[in-house]
């Protein structure tokens, strides 16, 4: 009963709980492959765009004259318009990229298990 | 930071709160613009159609709730951002653009930024575990009584919240726009809506919210095109003319003094980031596509959407600066916008567009409301009839049949509250309404359907307690909040000095949930911790066949629809 999936480590199961509950996937290496992946990935743009937005938001608070200063002296348009803009176009580009590496990757790796591995 | 947050997320509902129009000005609210009348009517006309049409391919509970799955990413995508961009959005950030300039932009970026979350950690475990509802989804290996009668019950407190506001605004906009009595719109949305969730179930709201969306986004781009065109089509001198008309002048271009207190920059990010993906309306639509990788890939083409839906809507914003803010036809005497600062963008319409463009741009305003309230509506309707009855009430026991009576009773019953509350709350300032509708959900349903997809040691009863704590702290500390505490309810000092509560209130929600499921150890407990296997083997390969089973004949997903 002690095999843990990296991802999902946790507290051994109770003797007491019954056998269905365990699932024999959990030991297949495929399985924690694509778990310990797709998630690892998941969790690293989810980290990217928080870090992205706070950074933004805080820069915000805390220099707002940086964003202030226009890009050419002179002219109106100031900083904050690309990089504001920027925001819109990597949090698309985020997206883009975890759709990218979901269709490509792990719906794959999920239709492996499914057709192989499910007895 | 006072107000702008309301202005933006709805300007339905600080339209509230906006300055009476006065009669006569020129060309808004005429009071029977007719081709403002003219195109709402024929919008009206071609969402019973839809409905009509939607309620002859409905045949089961599944179609009702989820449109039988068959709607595809693209149309998911858009209906989506149809949900997302609601007239907050074009009238509300163009009207933060016009009275501060560059803070438009910033609560733009907050709005996007939240579907990149819901993507990567929510949208698929989502999509595998649930059938209709995000509590289908948490009462996977928790005890389904308990949970799923607090996920309701948080539901229907946010989407009760949510309908309040979209109906106030409504109501004032529909006053505001084609002179109608401000009861007789309440009145006419509510019936509206519940004939499209109650005939046309979730078929007929996406479609409507999907043509919603395009007219939406073809208005905009018209108006941005329009705009760009008398500048050359170079930004740069459009900023020049916003920043010689506006009484700020350079001070439009420079982050302002919207996010001056951290505190509540950060508790209003976290609540725009993570508020969404704990709205009911919005979650229940990965249930409508056929799989994982739509669902998936209708997030994709909802951000694409959303995304360059607010970049047109902040060019907007400073086209209502460089053409409105100088124009004396949209001023009153007195000097002020006519209508309140919410009106920009229809002022820029006419002033682009003539009236015959005026006529259109007011009917997707209205329109949007329309299609957003039928969304929540049909949430609301499934949190009761599935969640509660279905499942709390008959314990999973009751009838296909029965539950759709229940749901469209339900829907009835929504739709009279509905009308009884926007008539209630004419006269309050109910701006604070949709920052709280947001922090709730970022405090309560977000952090039990987090943990309970990526924590195994969740227990039911540290779902329901933390999930209730969460609750109770964001509506106790928006009331303590200088939004209501003083400008509400009149006192003199707010006790809680922040504009937002979801930095504390979410933390207190992920707190309570993790020591209370850490100190709980009953033999309960011990099982739910146990079933985290089975729910993440299901959570990654979607539903499988049963041990035993043939393969053919067990694809829980698959038998619904």
């Amino acid at each position: 009963m002690n095999r843990s999936i990296p991802a999902a480590a946790g507290p051994a199961p109770d003797q007491d709980v019954p056998a269905a509950a365990t699932h024999p996937l959990l030991r297949d290496a495929r399985f924690r492959h694509l778990v310990t992946r797709r998630r690892r990935f998941a969790w690293s743009l989810t980290a990217v765009m928080l870090a992205l937005y706070f950074a933004f938001i805080l820069s915000l608070a805390f220099s707002p004259a940086w964003l202030g200063r226009p890009i050419v002296p002179g002219r109106p348009t100031t900083w904050g318009i690309p990089v504001g803009f920027g925001m819109f176009v990597a949090t698309f580009a985020l997206v883009a990229l975890y759709v990218r590496r979901a269709n490509a990757v792990h719906d794959a790796l999920v239709a492996s298990i499914r057709d192989g591995g499910a007895q | 930071m006072k107000r702008t947050f309301a202005i933006l997320l709805a300007a339905t509902a600080s339209a509230a709160a906006a300055p009476a129009f006065a009669a006569g000005s020129a060309p808004l609210a005429h009071p029977h613009n007719p081709v403002a009348i003219g195109m709402f009517v024929l919008f009206v006309a071609s969402t019973l159609v839809i409905t009509r049409w939607a309620a002859r391919q409905n045949r089961s509970v599944a179609d009702h709730y989820a449109a039988g799955g068959r709607i595809t990413a693209l149309q998911n995508g858009w209906a989506i951002a149809g949900d997302y961009m609601s007239a907050a959005s074009l009238l509300g950030i163009s009207a933060l653009v016009f009275t501060s300039g560059y803070d438009g932009l910033i609560y733009s970026v907050g709005f996007l930024a939240s579907w990149p979350i819901i993507l990567f950690l929510i949208a698929e475990p989502l999509r595998n575990l649930g059938k209709y509802t995000l509590a289908d989804v948490v009462s996977y290996r928790l005890q389904p009584r308990p949970i799923r009668a607090f996920a309701a019950s948080s539901s229907i407190v946010i989407v009760l919240l949510y309908l309040v506001s979209q109906m106030v605004g409504a109501g004032k906009l529909v006053e505001l726009l084609f002179g109608l009595d401000y009861t007789a719109a309440v009145v006419i949305v509510g019936v509206l809506m519940v004939v499209y969730v109650f005939f046309g179930g979730m078929l007929a709201t996406t479609w409507i919210q999907i043509v919603k969306a395009v007219l939406l986004l073809a208005g905009a781009a018209f108006m941005a095109f329009m705009v760009l065109s008398r500048f050359g089509f170079s930004l740069d001198a459009l900023f020049a003319q916003a920043l010689r008309v506006h009484p700020k002048h350079a001070a439009i271009m420079r982050p302002g003094g919207l996010v001056s207190d951290p505190v509540s920059a950060v508790s209003l990010g976290l609540a725009l980031i993570f508020g969404t993906a704990g709205l009911p309306h919005i979650l229940m639509r990965f249930f409508t596509v056929g799989d994982v990788g739509a669902a998936r890939k209708s997030i994709l083409h909802a951000t694409g959407i959303v995304g360059a839906g607010y970049a047109l809507i902040i060019v907007i914003g400073f086209g209502t600066i460089a053409l409105v803010a100088a124009d004396p036809r949209y001023h009153e005497a007195s000097g002020a916008v006519a209508g309140g600062a919410n009106m920009v963008a229809i002022h820029l319409a006419h002033a682009v567009g003539g009236n015959f463009f005026l006529g259109f741009i007011c009917a997707v305003a209205f329109s949007t409301i329309l299609a957003v309230v039928a969304g929540l509506t049909l949430a609301g309707s499934s949190a009761i009839s599935h969640d509660l009855y279905a499942n709390v009430l008959r314990r999973g026991h009751a009838t296909d049949r029965e539950e759709m009576r229940v749901a469209r009773a339900t829907t009835l019953v929504l739709g009279v509250l509905a009308i009884v509350l926007g008539i209630a709350f004419e006269k309050q300032n109910i701006a604070f309404i949709v920052s709280l509708t947001f922090s709730i959900a970022a405090s309560s349903n977000f952090p039990v359907l987090l943990l309970s997809i990526y924590w195994r040691g969740l227990t039911t009863r540290g779902a329901v307690v933390g999930g209730t704590i969460g609750l109770v702290t964001a509506v106790t500390l928006t009331v303590l909040s200088p939004t209501v505490w003083v400008q509400v309810l009149g006192h003199a000092h707010a006790p809680y000095p922040y504009e937002y509560p979801a930095l504390f209130s979410m933390a207190a929600a992920f707190v309570a949930i993790v020591a209370v499921s850490a100190t709980d150890g009953s033999a309960r407990a011990r099982r739910e911790r146990a079933r985290f296997d089975a729910q993440l083997v299901a959570c990654e390969l979607g539903a499988l066949p049963r041990r035993g089973a043939p393969q053919h004949d067990n694809h829980d997903l698959e038998t619904i629809r």
